[in-house]
């Protein structure tokens, strides 16, 4: 009954337990770290365990449901509740905090306070995944937002400061728009329900009564409200995911925050915000979201090619990675706002992908930026000859992001784009061309890094004349090799994801082809 | 009957799994048992299947066999599958077969290379992703095959990656390529959209509407055209001779370029169902045959010459296909896998002789000092001039012919412009193979003694490569040089039998023998029952003509070089349009490249920095400006506060009291 | 009496304790002129208690004058301490909060 509540609140708690450490064991202090995490990880993978044995959809009341009255009289309870798409969403998320721990092992300062923002950074995360209240929703949405403005104004670069009040104005601005629309969703669900004789329907803001078409109070808001609302909810999720133009925040908090906080904001937290559309906008808005739907796809394919361009010319390496990870997740809005079966399952198999893909682009510019100290694309150049190893992972990775087939990304990014090309041939046309400038500025990126010869002045020459370049440690590989593998796992075998996310794929659109018939 | 495909498939993957992790510790021989096992082994599988499916009645050779589920997603679900039939059998044994072949080549040509292991790897690497290519039963898995093989050819072409030049020539590769794959994928997408499906057993049968039928041909021949550089994406291939020669041979001639050949013919049926698609693949072929053969006419570096002559050979497999008769395609494609295969290690030879020197002017003479390599390059060059009866002659022949037979038949006259497009391009195909023979093996040796005054971009280029470590080490004696090891050599003399018997699987009609043609009989019928029979008078005039082009060509190229080769400048504009390649990497480079990155530095200062930061920045400085403006009414002196909530009172109070 | 005459008187002693807020700045005139204000309104309400016939406004008084008594502890606790650390008293001075 609390298996639920216990994968989200053990990271939480085991973070609160972290701080009771003496301040210099620095040593337990990480081990402790890594290890709750992959405890944390072991009760994830039990939960997938769990789904898998009792396929549960998202308010079957099974024992991976939870509903405790919180402040009734609101509409507010602790309900959580999960399907397939919360479960590979979550899975990505338990791994890739773990990793992320993992990697941050060369974090010096005030580590106890890290690890704590960190695991309290996961619980926020799983939180969001899990919780179907919207209430709830929201609280979880800004757990998650505090641990990562501390990890990025404590422990990021130069600019961090800069960086973390961007990335928390423009967030909190969504943030506090979509409080707005909680409140007021349940209040117009609430006039439209009387207004459809239920004669004693309270306020709520139970996911399962607003979407719960078959009970007595369940009201129908009329298009325009409903699009109100919706652009409530769309403006905070627009700015996590993000969408063009809200995107500005990211190019500095990702090239800003320690490589380990940037794998973790772009490789899980950047799923929150499509989750959010997926999981909210279009079950609660169905006509709303088909009145917006063309906007949305329309600034996704625009950023898709927007990013991809700009991400040719990007001096600075995580800045690059930044706004192909911006790429990146227009397609997955592509896929998931193109209202397919194939588009949808795509888009959150291609979560899970580019959660992957991007979590070890990032790690490996954070093992360079360690061995060089600097993140200039121009410094660079001929490492692969000094470090194989270290290039070989680089190169599998950035194969991934480019969609080569065969490995991880292509098969989302594929369903991804055979759904929105169903959907609309325009679109999916020029969403497919991203696949040109994706290779060009991925390999422009490996080449520029680690063939050709090496650059003759700047830190790395500097670096290499010292022979202070090493390939990558035990360490570093231990943390990069799992991910690695699942490049290849998914590659070669997606139906294992496609399989558990298809049928609440297929849920959702239920829900969406039933509002149209009423 | 035996189907060993799958083992075909998986142990050059083996291999290059071995080889990738474990290489750098392996001493030579394992990693030549490794490399040339995988491989020896895949030709093994292929051979038995071959001979197992020769064994079967004509209507049970294919076999398609899934091997597990791959994908699901609402309509859509996909199985990997494996399909085996005549058209991929064909295409195994070239594949395994020169594959081995340049294995075997290979150990002699890289032996002193440092990343040794890592070519091998690569080789086994790209043996598998072909195989793949080749072997799919539906277009998803020929997608992954079609992507793997251009990763291999990057990562081929760049083997050398300290090489600037390497580097830029795998980078542009990789993205031509995938301009490529952008169009199988929409081609994907909308065979998807029609037919539901994507395995080849479902779509191949499904009738599509006229306009979807076109649009997929062309979306397919976009990624034909890519992969086999065909105009306008052909720029790539040029470069990629960067590469190791044995690569050379092996991708960018024998097998992976002629992927494009195979997508064709195996999607025949579709192509069937455009008449307008199939125009337009005559077309590009025909135009792209000519092109290239042009730009090979006065090229100076051998790999580039035979560069330009593989795509304007792949120009004459499209135009094949494109009047309907996909087996003389991939007839072509056979012997041209074998005489061109041949042309690059012997090239390679040539270059490892000359201790990496690649360009003409600085050879001559060799046939003294290396006899195999120069007996077996006459040879593969009387093949690809199409001399009777060398392997060459048989197919171009039959392309011709149907070329001609199918103007015959339709009455258009731009069939018959290009069928003498076809005649001419085989004339300058001879002339420009002997002035590359001539120039290589005859006259008197020109490398030791002058330091050639060369305006190209070559130079800088080898300068480069010099300072990278690798290529070229200066001029070599003429006595000094040697001719090749039996490792290689060997390979050479296997490739020059095929080159001349090779042929002999084609069509005999000519010469009266109506039964025999037994390429074109294992093959499906129907790749070939659709194009147009001519009479025995036509094909005698197509194939008189092209044999007296050839002997022209050869001839003309004996009177400029048969005493050697010379190279004189030449200011005429033609010449110097041609001889620059038509300048269409400057073009490209102006019209394209530059204004993208232009555009993407533009975008970034200006509408990233300024405007979007810039605007969040203009955000918060309005609001600390206020805020500064705002915090003087915050004195800290109690009575001003006091004095507020007075005045405040103040105006309520007189407010109510004169609303009253 | 008539109930104005009170109530004026009231006004003018809450005007008188106003000024006396505003323009000092010795605390403790300021705690005076803040007593003289509690208390004019103490007088309204008991003037209008009284004119109402309701007990409800002399409760008031007694709450006020309760309050008033804690808030002069507290306040010359304040200004006791303030002097000891500054020995000085002026509320300008007291500015070390000023943004």
């Amino acid at each position: 009954m609390f298996f639920l509540s216990a994968v989200i609140l053990f990271p939480l708690l085991g973070g609160l337990a972290l701080l009771f450490f003496p301040r210099e064991q620095v040593r337990a202090i990480r081990m402790t770290a890594l290890g709750l995490a992959l405890i944390e990880l072991l009760l994830v993978l039990g939960l997938d365990l769990a789904y898998l044995q009792n396929s549960v959809s998202l308010f079957s009341s099974s024992f991976l449901h939870e509903s405790w009255r919180w402040f009734p009289d609101l509409g507010i309870n602790y309900s959580l509740g999960m399907d397939g798409i919360s479960l590979v969403l979550v899975s990505l998320t338990a791994l890739l905090t773990a990793i992320c721990i993992g990697a941050s092992f060369r974090i010096e300062s005030k580590v106890k306070n890290y690890m704590a923002f960190m695991l309290l950074f996961e619980s926020g995360m799983l939180g969001v995944f899990l919780a179907s209240n919207l209430f709830l929703f929201y609280i979880f949405w800004e757990v998650m937002l505090i641990p990562a403005y501390f990890l990025l104004g404590t422990w990021g670069g130069e600019r961090r400061i800069y960086a973390a009040f961007k990335f928390v104005i423009y967030t909190s601005v969504g943030s506090f728009l979509m409080l707005v629309g909680i409140i007021a969703i349940g209040y117009y669900h609430q006039l439209a329900a009387v207004a459809a004789g239920g004669t004693s329907c309270g306020y709520t803001l139970e996911l399962s009564q607003l979407l719960n078409t078959s009970a007595t109070c369940h009201g129908v808001l009329d298009g325009t409200t409903q699009l109100w609302l919706l652009l409530a909810f769309a403006a905070a999720f627009a700015v996590k995911v993000p969408l063009i133009p809200f995107h500005s925040w990211l190019p500095d908090a990702y090239s800003e925050a320690p490589a380990p906080v940037t794998a973790l904001l772009a490789g899980a937290m950047s799923k929150t915000g499509v989750y959010g559309f997926l999981r909210l906008c279009i079950p609660l808005f169905p006509q709303a979201i088909h009145t917006l739907a063309p906007y949305i796809n329309v600034l996704a394919v625009v950023g898709i090619l927007y990013c991809a361009v700009l991400a040719l010319m990007q001096t600075d390496l995580k800045r690059l990675l930044g706004y192909s990870s911006i790429s990146h997740l227009g397609v997955i809005m592509l896929g998931l706002f193109s209202f397919t079966a194939q588009g949808m399952t795509g888009s959150v198999l291609q979560m899970v992908n580019h959660g992957i893909t991007t979590a070890v682009l990032f790690l490996i510019a954070g093992f360079l930026e360690y061995r060089t100290g600097t993140r200039r694309l121009q410094d660079y150049g001929g490492l692969a000859a000094r470090i194989p190893w270290l290039a070989v992972m680089m190169f599998i990775a950035a194969l991934s992001s480019l969609g080569l087939p065969g490995l991880n990304s292509f098969t989302g990014e594929f369903l991804s784009l055979l759904g929105a090309f169903r959907a609309n041939v325009t679109l999916g046309v020029l969403g497919t061309l991203v696949v040109v400038p994706a290779a060009w500025y991925m390999l422009r990126f490996f080449i520029g890094l680690m063939w050709g010869v090496p650059a003759t002045e700047g830190a790395v020459s500097a670096n290499l004349r010292k022979g202070g370049i090493r390939d990558l440690s035990l360490g570093e590989l231990g943390v990069i090799i799992p991910l690695i593998i699942l490049i290849f796992y998914i590659g070669v075998q997606p139906a294992v994801l496609t399989g558990i996310i298809d049928p609440s794929v297929a849920n959702t659109m239920q829900v969406l082809s039933s509002a149209f018939v009423k | 009957m035996t189907n060993l495909s799958l083992w075909v498939l998986l142990l050059p993957l083996l291999g290059f799994i071995i080889l990738g992790l474990a290489g750098r510790f392996m001493p030579r021989t394992a990693i030549l048992a490794v490399g040339w096992g995988a491989c020896g082994l895949a030709f093994l599988c292929a051979a038995i299947s071959f001979f197992s499916m020769l064994a079967t009645p004509a209507a049970q050779r294919t076999s398609d066999q899934v091997v597990y589920h791959w994908i699901s997603a609402g309509t859509f679900s996909l199985d990997f599958g494996l399909l085996l039939d005549p058209l991929s059998m064909t295409m195994l044994l070239v594949v395994t077969g020169v594959g081995l072949l340049i294995h075997i080549y290979s150990a002699g040509y890289m032996a002193d290379d440092p990343s040794f292991w890592r070519f091998f790897a690569y080789l086994n690497f790209f043996i598998f992703a072909m195989v793949m290519l080749v072997i799919a039963n539906n277009f998803l898995f020929l997608l992954v095959g079609w992507g793997l093989v251009g990763l291999a050819s990057y990562l081929l072409i760049g083997f050398w990656y300290q090489r600037r030049s390497a580097v830029a020539a795998a980078q542009k590769a990789f993205v031509i390529n995938v301009i490529g794959d952008f169009g199988l994928m929409l081609a994907i997408f909308l065979i998807f959209q029609g037919a539901g499906r994507l395995d080849y057993a479902g779509v191949l049968t499904h009738t599509f509407p006229a306009a979807t039928a076109t649009a997929i041909a062309l979306l397919l021949f976009v990624a034909c055209a890519a992969k086999s550089a065909q105009l306008p994406l052909y720029m790539w291939l040029p470069d990629a001779m960067e590469g190791p020669t044995p690569v050379s041979a092996l991708i960018h001639a024998a097998t992976m370029v002629t992927a494009g050949v195979y997508l064709v013919a195996r999607a025949y049926p579709l192509f069937e169902q455009s008449p307008a698609a199939l125009a337009v693949v005559a077309g590009i072929g025909g135009a792209t045959a000519l092109f290239a053969a042009t730009i090979a006419l006065f090229q100076l570096d051998i790999k580039r010459v035979l560069a330009y002559s593989t795509i304007s050979q792949l120009g004459y497999m499209f135009m094949a296909e494109g009047v309907h008769n996909y087996s003389a395609g991939i007839f072509h494609l056979v012997t041209h896998a074998f005489f061109k295969a041949l042309l690059f290690l012997g090239a390679g030879a040539v270059i490892h002789a000359l201790a990496g020197e690649q360009d003409m002017r600085k050879m001559g003479g060799l046939w003294g000092r290396l006899r195999v390599t120069g007996l077996t390059f006459l040879i593969a060059s009387l093949a690809i001039s199409g001399i009777i009866p060398f392997a060459g002659f048989w197919s171009k022949d039959e392309i011709l012919g149907s070329v001609l037979a199918y103007g015959n038949q339709t009455g258009n006259v731009w069939y018959y412009i290009l069928w003498a497009i076809g005649i001419l391009t085989a004339g300058m195909t001879a002339f420009y193979m002997f002035r590359l023979f001539f120039g290589i093996f005859a006259g008197d040796y020109r490398g030791a003694s002058v330091a050639v005054n060369d305006n190209t971009n070559g130079d800088v280029e080898e300068q480069e490569a010099a300072a990278a470590g690798h290529h070229h080490a200066g001029p070599v004696r003429y006595n000094s040089i040697h001719d090749v090891a039996p490792v290689m050599s060997i390979p050479l003399i296997i490739l020059a039998i095929l080159s001349v018997i090779g042929g002999f699987i084609g069509s005999m009609a000519l010469f009266g023998l109506p039964n025999w043609s037994p390429l074109a009989n294992f093959l499906p019928a129907a790749m070939h029952n659709h194009a147009a029979e001519g009479s025995l008078t036509l094909e005698w005039i197509s194939t008189g003509l092209s044999l007296l082009a050839g002997v022209l060509g050869i001839g003309m190229a004996w009177r400029l070089y048969g005493k050697g080769f010379a190279f004189k400048q030449n200011s005429n504009p033609l010449y110097q349009l041609v001889f620059h390649k038509y300048y269409v990497d400057e073009i490209l480079n102006a019209v394209l490249i530059i204004p993208v990155l232009a555009l993407s530095r533009t975008l970034s200062r200006y509408l990233e920095g300024d405007v979007l930061d810039g605007g969040s920045r203009g955000i918060s400085t309005l609001f600390r400006g206020t805020s500064t403006f705002m915090r003087r009414v915050q004195t800290g002196y109690m009575r001003n506060y006091a004095l507020g909530i007075l005045l405040g009172v103040v105006v309520i109070i007189v407010y109510y009291a004169v609303r009253g | 009496m008539p109930l104005s005459a009170y109530l004026i008187m009231s006004a003018l002693l809450f005007t008188i304790g106003v000024i006396g807020v505003l323009i000092r700045r010795n605390p403790l005139i300021i705690f005076m002129s803040i007593e003289l204000m509690l208390n004019a309104v103490n007088l309204s309400f008991v003037a209008l208690s009284h004119f109402l016939d309701s007990a409800d406004g002399q409760m008031f008084v007694f709450l006020v004058l309760t309050v008033a008594a804690a808030e002069v502890v507290v306040g010359l606790a304040l200004i006791v301490s303030i002097y000891r650390r500054r020995h000085n008293i002026d509320v300008d001075e007291m500015n070390i909060m000023r943004g």
